[in-house]
Parts: C-alpha cells; sequence; structure tokens
C-alpha cells in the first residue's frame, strides 16, 4: 500500500519532469525538420560519390538516407545504465523464473490467462481507436469484447476469432502512445525505464494514458491507490505470462547485434513509428 | 501459306519465351523461387535433426546467397564511411558480415514449424531497377509479421539488399552500431567485432545443439 502511494507521487514527479522532455524533445525535433542541414548534405555528396553504381533514388532509400529522422538520445549515459540493468534483470532473473513457470503450467491455462488478461484490457484499446477515429477496429474491437466476456466464459476463451469478421482485427497501435501520435505529437527523446525497457517521451505518457483508460482505474469506488494497483497487476500478470516471445524477441536482436544498446535503441523506436 | 504459319509460330513462342523469362526475372518471383527452394529444404525430415542437416544447411546457404547480396548489405550497412575501408578490408568486412548474419539468422532455424509467407504489394521505383516486395510471414503461432524485401536488379538478376521487419531496417539497423563503432573506432577494430560476434554467434548455436 504504501509502495503504491510512493509509487504514485513518483509517476506525478515523473509526468512532471517527462511534459518537460517533451517540449525538449519536441524542439529537438523539429530542429532538423526546419533547417537545411548542412553538415549532412555534405556527408550525403560524399556518399553518392561512393555509390556510383548505386544512384539514390527517391522512392527506396539508400546510402544517403541515414539521418533523414535521427533518433534523440540525449540520455544516453542514462539509458546505457538501465539498459544494462534491465538486461541482466530479463536474461539473468525473469528468464530462469518464467521457464520454470512455463514448464509448470499447463499450455492451456497460460493461453486462458493471456486471453483474460487481454480482454481485461479491451476497453483501452476501445477508448483509443476512438480517439485514434478508427471507428472500424473500435467497433471490432467492441464486437469481440462482448462475445468474449459472455460465450467466452470472462474472456478466457477468445472465441471471437472464430467468427467471421468484415474487418480483420489487428490490435497494432491501440495504445495511448499512437493515439498522441495521430494527433501530431513527436516522439520526443529515446528513454530506458528501469524494469519498464526502452520507450520515448511519448510512449511514456502513452503508458500512462493507457494505464488511465483502464476500467479498474475509474470503475472501482475504493481508493486511488488500489485502483492503480488492480490495473498494474493485470498488465504485469499478462507481460508474464507472455514473457516467452519478448525473450525470444530479444535475444534474437541482441544476438545478431555488434552493438545491443543502438540495435534495440532502432528497433524500438522505429518499430513504434510505422504506425 | 506454310510460311504464314510458321511466322505465327514462331512469333507464338518468342512471346512465350519472352513471358517467361519476363516472369522468371521479376523481383517478387524471383524472391519467391528462392524462398520456396529454401522452404522445401527446411520441410526435409532430415533437417530436424542436427546430425544430419549440415548438408542441407549448406544448400540453404547457397539458395540464401544467390538471392542476398551480402556485398550490398555490408556497403549499405557501413554507409559513407565505406571509402575508408580498403580493399582488403572492405573483403574482410563482407565476409565477417555475411557469416554473423548467417550464424545468428540461419542457425536459429530448426525446421518448418508451419510458417506461411504472403507475397503482397510489389513496388518497382521508376527508374526500374529498384523494387520492393512485401510479404506477411505467418509465424506458427498466428502472429503476422510484416516484412519487405529491397530488391535491385543486378547483372541481370534481382537481388535483396535489405530486409524490413516490422518497420525495422536491418542495413539501417546494423549501421547505427555501426556508426557509433566507427565514430570511435577504425574499420579494424569494426572488423575485429563483427567477426568476435559472428565467432561466438556461432559458437553459441553450436553448444546449443550439442546438448
Amino acid at each position: 500500500m504504501r509502495v503504491v502511494t510512493t509509487g504514485r507521487n513518483l509517476m506525478f514527479v515523473c509526468a512532471l519532469l517527462l511534459g518537460m522532455l517533451a517540449m525538449q524533445g519536441c524542439a529537438s525535433h523539429e530542429a532538423p525538420m526546419a533547417g537545411d542541414r548542412p553538415a549532412q548534405a555534405v556527408s550525403d555528396e560524399s556518399d553518392s560519390a561512393v555509390s556510383t553504381s548505386v544512384e539514390a533514388d527517391d522512392e527506396f532509400e539508400d546510402y544517403g538516407d541515414e539521418d533523414e529522422e535521427p533518433i534523440a538520445d540525449p540520455w544516453e549515459p542514462w539509458n546505457r545504465f538501465w539498459f544494462d540493468f534491465n538486461d541482466t534483470l530479463l536474461l539473468k532473473v525473469i528468464k530462469p523464473v518464467y521457464n520454470g513457470y512455463d514448464a509448470i503450467m499447463p499450455d492451456p491455462f497460460q493461453r486462458g490467462l493471456s486471453n483474460f488478461c487481454y480482454n481485461l484490457k479491451a476497453p483501452i484499446r476501445i477508448v483509443n481507436r476512438l480517439l485514434q477515429g478508427e471507428f472500424a477496429q473500435m467497433w471490432v474491437e467492441i464486437g469481440r469484447f462482448m462475445v468474449n466476456t459472455t460465450l467466452g466464459g470472462g474472456g478466457l476463451l477468445d472465441v471471437a476469432s472464430q467468427n467471421k469478421v468484415l474487418v480483420p482485427y489487428s490490435d497494432k497501435g491501440a495504445d495511448f502512445g499512437t493515439t498522441l501520435a495521430t494527433w501530431g505529437f513527436g516522439e520526443g527523446i529515446y528513454i530506458v525505464w528501469p524494469f519498464l525497457g526502452p520507450s520515448t517521451v511519448r510512449d511514456t505518457f502513452g503508458m500512462a494514458g493507457d494505464e488511465a483508460a483502464s476500467p479498474f482505474f475509474w470503475g472501482s469506488r475504493p481508493i486511488g491507490p488500489v485502483r492503480v494497483w488492480a490495473t498494474t497487476t493485470t498488465d504485469l500478470t499478462l507481460r508474464f505470462n507472455n514473457m516467452g516471445s519478448t525473450i525470444e524477441t530479444y535475444e534474437s536482436l541482441v544476438n545478431s547485434a555488434v552493438e545491443p544498446y543502438s540495435a534495440v535503441r532502432d528497433a524500438y523506436v522505429k518499430s513504434r513509428r510505422i504506425r | 501459306m506454310r510460311k504464314t504459319k510458321l511466322c505465327v509460330v514462331l512469333m507464338l513462342l518468342l512471346g512465350l519465351l519472352c513471358f517467361g523469362v519476363q516472369a522468371a526475372a521479376g523481383p517478387r518471383a524471383s524472391l519467391e523461387t528462392v524462398v520456396n527452394q529454401v522452404l522445401d529444404v527446411l520441410k526435409e525430415p532430415g533437417y530436424a535433426n542436427p546430425a544430419t542437416r549440415p548438408p542441407l544447411r549448406q544448400k540453404i546457404e547457397g539458395l540464401v546467397e544467390s538471392i542476398f547480396d551480402f556485398g550490398e548489405f555490408s556497403a549499405r550497412t557501413v554507409g559513407g564511411g565505406w571509402t575508408g575501408f580498403s580493399a582488403d578490408q572492405q573483403r574482410r568486412f563482407n565476409e565477417a558480415f555475411a557469416r554473423l548474419l548467417l550464424a545468428t539468422y540461419l542457425d536459429k532455424i530448426n525446421g518448418y514449424n508451419g510458417e506461411r509467407i504472403d507475397y503482397n504489394k510489389e513496388t518497382i521505383s521508376k527508374k526500374g531497377n529498384r523494387a520492393e516486395v512485401a510479404t506477411i510471414v505467418t509465424l506458427s503461432d498466428g502472429k503476422p509479421v510484416p516484412v519487405t524485401y529491397r530488391m535491385m536488379e543486378k547483372n541481370g538478376r534481382w537481388v535483396v539488399y535489405d530486409v524490413i521487419i516490422e518497420n525495422v531496417s536491418l542495413i539501417k539497423n546494423y549501421r547505427s552500431q555501426f556508426k557509433e563503432i566507427l565514430a570511435k573506432g577504425t574499420p579494424e577494430e569494426l572488423i575485429t567485432r563483427v567477426l568476435e560476434r559472428a565467432e561466438s554467434a556461432s559458437a553459441g548455436t553450436d553448444s546449443a545443439a550439442g546438448k
């Protein structure tokens, strides 16, 4: 209880801090767009000199396009510290625990738990689809939520996935970070959070926003911190239950990398830019 | 009369030939052919067994090398700094990088697990020498992953020079890493690090296979 309260205070402080950062991030995001980047133009020239046989084509990016949208990382020392911390945490602590859990728990149980938590979070996705103006996906999400909550035994079974749908379901981008992006917020600087992993200013706000959009946050009457607790529990349970694929993705990225920190930073930010 | 008939036949034949050649040479078709060949090898029962795998893996490596241009990969990951490499360094970097890619991506595949590949849009650049082939790889657990191949025409063949998974370009991802290493170190240091990584990656899979 105490921990949660301080956690909440911390969140507030972070939000304040981040608000400032976001502005800074936006500013630094704007700068390269507005300016003509003389320094880069030089490197572009040297690039095209290299690629005599390969002419830069506007349609398909080539040699000289590397700094098109650079990733702002002014907090690199902090980020690198927490990157190493998270790396050890994930591979040395969480992975063995998860492997033990995975070995003991029957697959149907894990699937059921995943479905249950995922279904609990449907309202968050619905709100985001609404805010994004993605109404087709919003209705799909509402339909799935209703079907799975009723026929799927409170969300334990994903019966809705067996229905023929008009619009193929996708939960990609059904988060508040993406909503902010559709509203024109820049990603801001890259931040690695302890325990939570890679993020940006925008995605940090996104995380907080999704947390606030959770039914537990508003739906139940008990005192604030307890509500936060329920949301976080759902989140952590889902995260842990699906840790297998997270670990797999992370390992394959890091194992193929020569400089893992940059590899993860690039992969995280670029995959978040897609939406 | 006979002459016209012959002419028609010849034209038909030529037309067919042209059609055939064009179809085979298109970026998507070239890619699909090789990918299918790789899948066929993966589906062979011998591949699942580490003891009988090496010759099959060799076969896949050959197929991969026929469609992936590792030289292009290398030059592009280094980007502007590529001219700072001597011819010898370029060659050694090529080898090290190809080894790393093969070790980390190919060695992980233990067999065919029901993945499906759907070929979507093929976009060809205005000049006609570049193409982008969009595919959706559906993993065995049903999760769809968008994978886009960037291809270029080289010596009359279409070859892959970048792979983009979930909007993350393989080339650019490595470029961001190499840029950092080259900012502080020499090409020689970069080659050493890539080589080290390739070695530890293949050592890791060896020990895993030995278990």
